[in-house]
């Protein structure tokens, strides 16, 4: 994978995070890399920046919350229904996007 | 603790307010929790701030875009490209990814007491009864006997070696419905290669995993690709352009081992062709090499020519197990001189065996059942065609301490 790859798909891996339900920052950042078998390590620099936007777009809503071990709030987004709405768009263009690729390509995706 | 709001300030330069403050709030909570996962790593406070924070990266690339972010009019936002090239981190870096390994063989319960004692030589008794007199002697001794019976780590878990290739840059296609019958193309090469390890996995612990030895076996025939070890203990495989470490410090693997399978096969079928009795190569035995002399039994050293690691098989007669089936190891020069074991029961000091020349000298001392062995310099510059070529008699030493 090189990174022009994660170039406009990084909304889509957040958004899809995020359905399976709230986390912080740096709970996304294990969950992408747990479920990628570590294929995509998301840096704090790339992450905090990006839930800002796509919160600013309507798709996701954070609040602060204290964990159980104490230390600062961390803030916890959740998917808005926009942003299921959202996703679902994303998805059904990604799909298209790697049909297509596929059918030039040719073999398994 | 200043270092962190210092950088909590340069990293929401460009923000003000409440959106600067819940920023802040968020970024330092994200810093707190690298600095508590590094403090359970046993950092010092001081050393996890600085971890945390270079983690975090660079504080003006991070306030440049969410200052872009929060004060851009919202047409503008849609344009925005983060910079994801210098700000993901891809796992292909430096390193070079690790295979778990685990053993085939279960560990046995060893307990070294009078019955076991007793079938040691005088000699080699009082030294064993000497350990075990000091304090923890038994444990240690025992846990070097469960080590030494265990057997060698020959398995690979099958997750880390389809991850490693993947990383190498192999495409790795399992077909649909099998754990391990694998299609591979390497980069650089458009016609894809069949590796069937289906036959050969199993389960252990919920974890897949295929035998070390056929994999190498198998992978020697499939690939157009050289296929090559280096390294000792926990040796790096290179297939083509990718690499891989096999074993972890905790399981290790030795490359003496990984080519036993193959060497195997090339030794048995020479004694095969020359024995009178062809039926009693098959069971031919393998000492495996558990990575250190064992401190229970004696070994046999020749000295070598060879550049230090180079690797060097021992062919015996007679193994003590049956008395009949022939056994070999493999093991890598050291300083000059190869050390194998020594199988032997019995209360006598076993005998050094013989090198000879050729295969008839070897069958007519076996014949005699005198203690006999072949040696020879194994290259393994390439899995592919590993070469054995014969060492001529040397005088070997027999050394009872480790």
């Amino acid at each position: 994978m090189d990174a022009q790859q994660l170039k406009g798909h990084l909304d889509l891996l957040l958004l899809a995070t995020l359905e399976q339900g709230p986390r912080y920052g740096g709970q996304i950042i294990a969950d992408v890399q747990a479920s990628t078998d570590g294929y995509f390590t998301l840096r704090e620099g790339t992450l905090y920046p990006a839930l800002h936007r796509i919160e600013k777009a309507g798709w996701i809503r954070g609040e602060f919350q204290q964990l159980p071990r104490g230390g600062s709030p961390v803030k916890v987004y959740a998917l808005t229904p926009g942003g299921r709405e959202e996703l679902r768009r994303q998805r059904e263009r990604y799909e298209r996007f790697s049909a297509a690729v596929r059918g030039v390509i040719g073999g398994q995706a | 603790m200043r270092e962190t709001e210092a950088y909590l300030n340069r990293a929401t330069r460009g923000l003000w307010g409440q959106k600067r403050r819940d920023a802040r709030t968020e970024l330092r909570g994200a810093i707190e929790d690298k600095v508590y996962r590094h403090r359970l790593l046993g950092l010092s406070e001081a050393e996890a701030s600085r971890a945390a924070l270079r983690d975090l990266g660079s504080p003006h690339a991070i306030a440049r875009d969410l200052s872009r972010i929060h004060t851009l009019p919202q047409a503008a936002r849609a344009a925005l490209l983060v910079g994801i090239a210098t700000l993901v981190g891809v796992r292909a870096v430096a390193q070079v990814p690790t295979v778990s390994a685990t053993s085939s063989t279960p560990i046995t319960a060893c307990k070294l007491d009078d019955a076991v004692l007793q079938r040691l030589i005088p000699s080699e008794r009082e030294r064993l009864r000497a350990e075990l007199a000091k304090p923890g002697g038994r444990e240690r001794l025992e846990a070097e006997c469960r080590r030494q019976s265990q057997g060698p780590n020959d398995l690979l878990k099958l997750k880390d070696l389809l991850a490693a290739l993947r990383v190498g840059g192999v495409d790795v296609q399992v077909l649909e419905g099998t754990d391990a019958f694998l299609s591979l193309r390497f980069p650089n090469q458009t016609e894809r290669q069949p590796l069937n390890i289906n036959d050969l996995v199993r389960e252990i612990g919920g974890e897949t995993y295929v035998p070390v030895g056929n994999l190498l076996g198998q992978l020697r025939y499939v690939l157009k690709a050289p296929v090559r070890l280096t390294g000792l203990m926990n040796p790096t495989l290179e297939i083509g352009p990718t690499r891989m470490q096999l074993g972890t410090k905790d399981q290790p693997v030795y490359s003496t081992n990984l080519y036993s399978f193959i060497v195997w096969n090339e030794i048995s079928r020479e004694l095969q062709f020359a024995a009178p009795d062809p039926s009693e190569m098959r069971n031919m035995v393998y000492f495996s090499d558990s990575g250190r002399p064992s401190s229970l039994a004696p070994s046999l050293s020749f000295p070598v020519s060879g550049t230090e690691g180079t690797i060097y098989a021992v062919v015996y007669g007679r193994t003590s197990q049956d008395g009949k089936a022939p056994s070999f190891a493999l093991r890598a020069a050291v300083g000059g001189q190869v050390s194998f074991p020594l199988s032997w029961s019995g209360d006598q000091q076993p005998p050094v065996p013989r090198v000879v020349k050729t295969l008839p000298e070897f069958f007519q001392a076996r014949s005699k059942e005198q203690p006999v062995a072949l040696l020879y310099r194994v290259d393994t510059s390439d899995l592919r065609n590993l070469k054995l070529t014969p060492v001529p008699p040397v005088q070997g030493r027999l050394i009872t301490q480790p």
